[in-house]
């Protein structure tokens, strides 16, 4: 005999858990916006959340730029970069994920390990040589080190990760599929794919968010201070090794994940709750 | 043309060359530079940004062939991305490089990495620099390769607010001693409260300044050997220890995080008395609860030399495989040495190293006097400067780690001075073994 | 179980090389990955390999030198051996943490309550904010002795605790670090969770279990291929780990934070020492291959594929 709780009461508690939680996760952040409101001898001086005056003068400054580039370019050369990445990735990511998941092919655990173990070379020795291979491409100071890999799943993150998404779909679906006289590709658009929704959108949030926050390979690969994303282009003014206004690295921060931040809550609302869960149809 | 005319001509024209000649304070005639289009990087923050692009700007002018492209951003990653470039062959022509690595970059490479400025005498002038501080900082094998951007001087800076609420006095010079005896008052005074804090970097060259005083020689020496007895290494421990014991110095659990006192709260609230700064960044520590005071370091009685630290801010170089060299190394002469160029660089960079520009910013009171009083007392108190090998990072590596260890007791500072003097002579004589090598 | 198997099998007699060509059929999809590994991936890994044989210092000539820097890396360098041991520490540390934080806000956050979007989108927050200097900036303020978190436990009587000068409490502090950006791994998991069927649910609650007992036999068990995929990639990111030690405690105190990221970071662009630096990457690299591989290994026990697999 079970004890139900009433569906009032847990909710009620997931409330208070969530809060609580939430509160504890968010109050870093809260100090970070108050931080950039203070000067820096307030900010070092108390550690409150309530900034003694509430001057704007960071975010000002922080938007103008260094005066020869505007924070709209540095967002405009944002999405120039980061759109046709995130694009790329997920198509070619489900495409090799596919291969890996729903095939049998000699040394297939092999080639698994292998896509995965590009991941375990630290970036620190890989910059240099990468570097040397871009340039002689020709693609020093573009996005094109960033776009093309995309486009050739050269992101093992997601090629796995939509991999064991792929393998939590139960095989019934290919086969009835199959049945119907759909091909291996058809089966991976029609079928697969579209079950695949909460993990391609996962992918596709994760891949933009960490594209759009890249900091050390866009400094790498991009000289031109006007071809600069915003990573790169809100910390110009930051010379750590000299003199800094600390609440203009944390307005600059703020700043740079502000359109994530709506983004993320936009489509997360849609794609997530818009899904209803999977499971074999009928 | 009559012979009247032809004797008029020529005489005019000898008075204008010895007019000419007279008038040193005009433009200098115009270089004769192909098109080019030169890349220029150095990091800084919005200020030094708009100061170098202000500069780039007017150079652009008066040679509009020449076309120069910033390549400008934070600190960070910066040293990342210049060992990347080296390493695949795609520097800039102009680069900003910490001083300290310009002659290792150079050592550690039989070709030419970096330009000689001194192979350029007709479009570089560099009797204005300080001889043996080129030398010391900027020239390898007889060749200048890197010019100092600014003169840098690491002094002590009190908090006369403090000092004379603890009944401290800073008028006279003091020796080592006196920091002990004067700096224990603050913690006397007010419970809790310590007169400095220092960061590991800090404490290394406060360390080291004592050690030069009394060995007459620096820690790490060019030659590959150690120039500081066990002795002494371990009579600077132990001194290193007195602070801590007594109160002078704020424990590390407390302070170690703090790069410099401009970042600590404590400083920030006006409790503590003296902070060292370098007299680039000074101008970080001004708040409205200190007033500022400078200093130089202590100066033991029989001290063999005063240690006094002067470095550059930074240097530049140029590219030894760039495709335009003429037009690079005259664009640094224009930074260096023109009027304009100097009033608009200002102290971006701190003092400026060529004497000329530092008469033409004192005599327009463009230069902080703190900052200008910071780098004349070192200059007046000045030793020989730090070798290349102190600020080698490996070297630092092994000095910080020990004076952590005794910073947090976990090393006695006899048995201190035996690790250090073990660990630097191997790593000194590996790094030997290596650069012979190249 | 599958009807798959039951195809196949009387299939198998009849159609064995229509079968074998559909799986290697499986080989196309992954052109686009071969092309991208052996155009993109290969000339830089078979580079750093190539470096760790010499002493290449950046601006200067590479020389060979053999397995030189391997015997140096294991029989001379003490800092090797602290550093593996503090980012052991590290992983053992804020992965299952990290873990078992993502998974429980997950299931809280995949619950139909009013407002959830906007408590994913805080519970997201840290991770979107990233690794950069200006949250670890944020780290110093608020754990430094005088900071926020010792005020808030001054509040509770408790005395400050030096979080980052103390080489007893500075690991556990950057760890907290990475757990408070326990984001991407919960949008993961989050994914999964909404890959198990509700039909599932429901007749076990039809049949009597508790929450308890649902979480245990129902959800835990779909999730596994989550499960397993986080794992994986956390060990292997916590393994690298090298902004926060930089720029918080630049490894210190007295190497209490001396991750193995940042040795190698120093190795290579402080010290130019860029071969040795390499030959680091390649014994790290062996490390996380033979512990995936261990993990692989251990799978086919604890996960539980929908397709039939291992």
């Amino acid at each position: 005999m079970a004890r139900r709780t009433k569906p009032a009461i847990r909710k009620a508690t997931a409330y208070i858990v969530l809060i609580a939680i939430g509160a504890l996760m968010v109050y870093p952040i809260l100090f970070l916006i108050s931080a950039s409101f203070k000067t820096n001898q307030e900010l070092f001086g108390s550690a409150s959340l309530l900034p003694k005056s509430l001057s704007l003068s960071a975010y000002a400054e922080a938007w103008s730029g260094v005066g020869r580039n505007s924070f709209a370019r540095f967002l405009g050369n944002t999405f120039i970069l980061v759109i046709p990445t995130v694009a790329f990735t997920i198509v070619s990511s489900t495409i090799v994920a596919y291969g890996f998941a729903r095939f049998n092919f000699p040394f297939k655990r092999v080639l698994t390990l292998l896509m995965i173990s590009t991941l375990m070379l630290p970036n620190a020795v890989l910059v240099i040589p990468r570097y040397i291979m871009f340039t002689r491409f020709g693609w020093a100071n573009t996005y094109l080190p960033f776009i093309v890999p995309a486009l050739f799943a050269c992101y093992p993150f997601f090629i796995f990760l939509l991999m064991q998404f792929m393998r939590g779909i139960p095989r019934e679906l290919d086969e009835a599929a199959f049945i119907d006289g759909c091909g291996s590709f058809r089966i991976l658009v029609d079928v697969i794919a579209p079950l695949c929704a909460p993990a391609l959108f996962s992918a596709g949030i994760l891949q933009f968010i960490w594209t759009w926050n890249d900091f050390f390979n866009s400094l790498i690969y991009i000289n031109s201070v006007s071809k600069f994303p915003i990573a790169l282009g809100l910390r110009l003014g930051m010379d750590t090794a000299g003199d800094i206004s600390w609440n203009k690295i944390m307005a600059m921060s703020f700043m740079s994940i502000v359109p994530c931040v709506v983004l993320f809550f936009s489509a997360q609302k849609s794609f997530i709750e818009g899904i209803a869960t999977t499971g074999m149809k009928g | 043309m009559t012979d009247k005319r032809k004797a008029f001509v020529a005489i005019a024209a000898l008075v204008a060359t010895v007019g000419t000649a007279q008038v040193s304070a005009a433009p200098k005639p115009k270089l004769d530079l192909k098109p080019a289009t030169l890349r220029f990087s150095w990091w800084g923050g919005d200020s030094r940004h708009q100061a170098t692009l202000a500069a780039i700007d007017a150079f652009m002018k008066r040679y509009p062939q020449i076309k120069i492209e910033g390549e400008y951003s934070g600190y960070e990653g910066y040293e990342a991305k210049l060992t990347t470039q080296i390493a695949s062959v795609t520097c800039p022509d102009i680069m900003q490089v910490t001083a300290a690595r310009v002659k290792e970059i150079q050592a550690q490479s039989k070709a030419p990495v970096f330009v000689d400025f001194s192979a350029y005498p007709k479009l570089i002038d560099l009797s204005g620099f300080d001889k043996s501080f080129l030398g010391q900082w900027g020239t390898l094998n007889k060749q200048v390769i890197g010019l100092p951007t600014g003169l840098n001087s690491y002094n002590f800076v009190f908090n006369k607010k403090l000092c004379d609420a603890a009944g401290i006095s800073i008028s006279k010079q003091w020796t080592y001693e006196d920091l002990v005896v004067e700096g224990s008052k603050v913690n006397k005074a007010f419970p809790g409260e310590y007169f400095f804090s220092m960061s590991t970097d800090q404490t290394a060259h406060l360390l080291h300044n004592y050690m030069r005083q009394y060995a007459g020689d620096q820690l790490a020496k060019d030659d590959y050997t150690i120039g500081v007895s066990k002795d002494i290494i371990a009579k600077a421990f132990a001194y290193y220890r007195r602070l801590l014991d007594e109160k002078v110095l704020e424990p590390l659990e407390r302070s170690s995080l703090y790069e410099d006192a401009s970042k600590n709260p404590k400083w920030i609230a006006g409790k503590q008395g003296m902070a060292l700064a370098w007299a680039s960044t000074v101008g970080l520590l001004k708040n409205d609860n200190v007033q500022l005071v400078a200093a130089t370091f202590p100066i033991e009685p029989k001290a063999k030399g005063t240690g006094t630290v002067i470095n550059p801010t930074q240097s530049f170089t140029v590219y030894a495989k760039s495709k335009n060299i003429e037009a690079a190394v005259a664009f640094l002469d224009f930074l260096y040495n023109d009027e304009e160029a100097v009033r608009i660089l200002n102290t971006q960079r701190s003092v400026p190293p060529v004497e000329k520009a530092r008469k033409i910013l004192a005599d327009n009171r463009l230069l902080d006097p703190l900052v200008q009083g910071m780098v004349d007392m070192s200059l007046k108190k000045s030793d020989v400067p730090l070798t290349v090998k102190i600020e080698n990072p490996e070297v630092r590596k092994v000095y910080f780690d020990i004076i952590e260890q005794v910073g947090y007791g976990k090393l006695k500072p006899d048995a201190a001075a035996d690790q250090l003097t073990v660990r630097l002579s191997a790593l000194l004589s590996d790094l030997k073994k290596s650069e012979a090598a190249k | 179980m599958a009807p798959l198997e039951i195809m196949t099998l009387a299939d198998n007699r009849r159609n064995r090389g229509s079968i074998a060509r559909r799986e290697l059929a499986g080989l196309l999809y992954l052109i686009p990955w071969a092309i991208g590994f052996l155009v993109f991936q290969l000339y830089p890994l078979v580079s750093s390999m190539a470096y760790s044989f010499t002493n290449f210092s950046v601006s200067g000539r590479p020389s060979f030198l053999g397995l030189e820097n391997y015997g140096r890396i294991f029989s001379s360098d003490a800092d090797f051996w602290i550093s593996l041991r503090v980012t052991f520490l590290y992983v053992i540390i804020s992965v299952p943490l990290k873990l078992a934080f993502a998974l429980f806000v997950a299931m809280l956050l995949n619950m139909e309550v009013k407002g959830i979007g906007a408590f994913r989108t805080i519970y997201y927050l840290p991770s979107i904010l990233g690794g950069s200097v200006a949250v670890s900036i944020l780290w110093r303020f608020l754990f430094s002795v005088d900071g926020a978190i010792n005020k808030a436990l001054g509040l509770l009587s408790i005395p400050p605790v030096s979080w980052l000068g103390s080489p007893r409490y500075a690991l556990f502090t950057i760890s907290l670090l990475s757990v408070w950006q326990f984001g991407s791994s919960m949008i993961v998991f989050l994914a999964g969770l909404k890959q198990v069927p509700n039909e599932l649910y429901e007749a076990a609650s039809i049949d009597g279990s508790s929450s308890a007992g649902r979480f245990f036999k129902i959800t835990l068990p779909m999730i596994t291929p989550m499960l397993f995929f986080n794992l994986v990639m956390q060990t292997i990111n916590a393994f690298q780990e090298f902004t926060a030690a930089f720029v918080i405690t630049n490894g210190g105190p007295m190497k209490s934070t001396y991750l193995y990221g940042l040795k190698l970071y120093q190795e290579g662009f402080q010290f130019f020492k860029m071969g040795y630096a390499s030959a680091l990457s390649w014994i790290l690299f062996a490390i996380l291959i033979a512990l995936t591989a261990l993990t692989f290994k251990s799978s086919s026990y604890w996960t539980f594929y929908e397709d039939g697999g291992r």
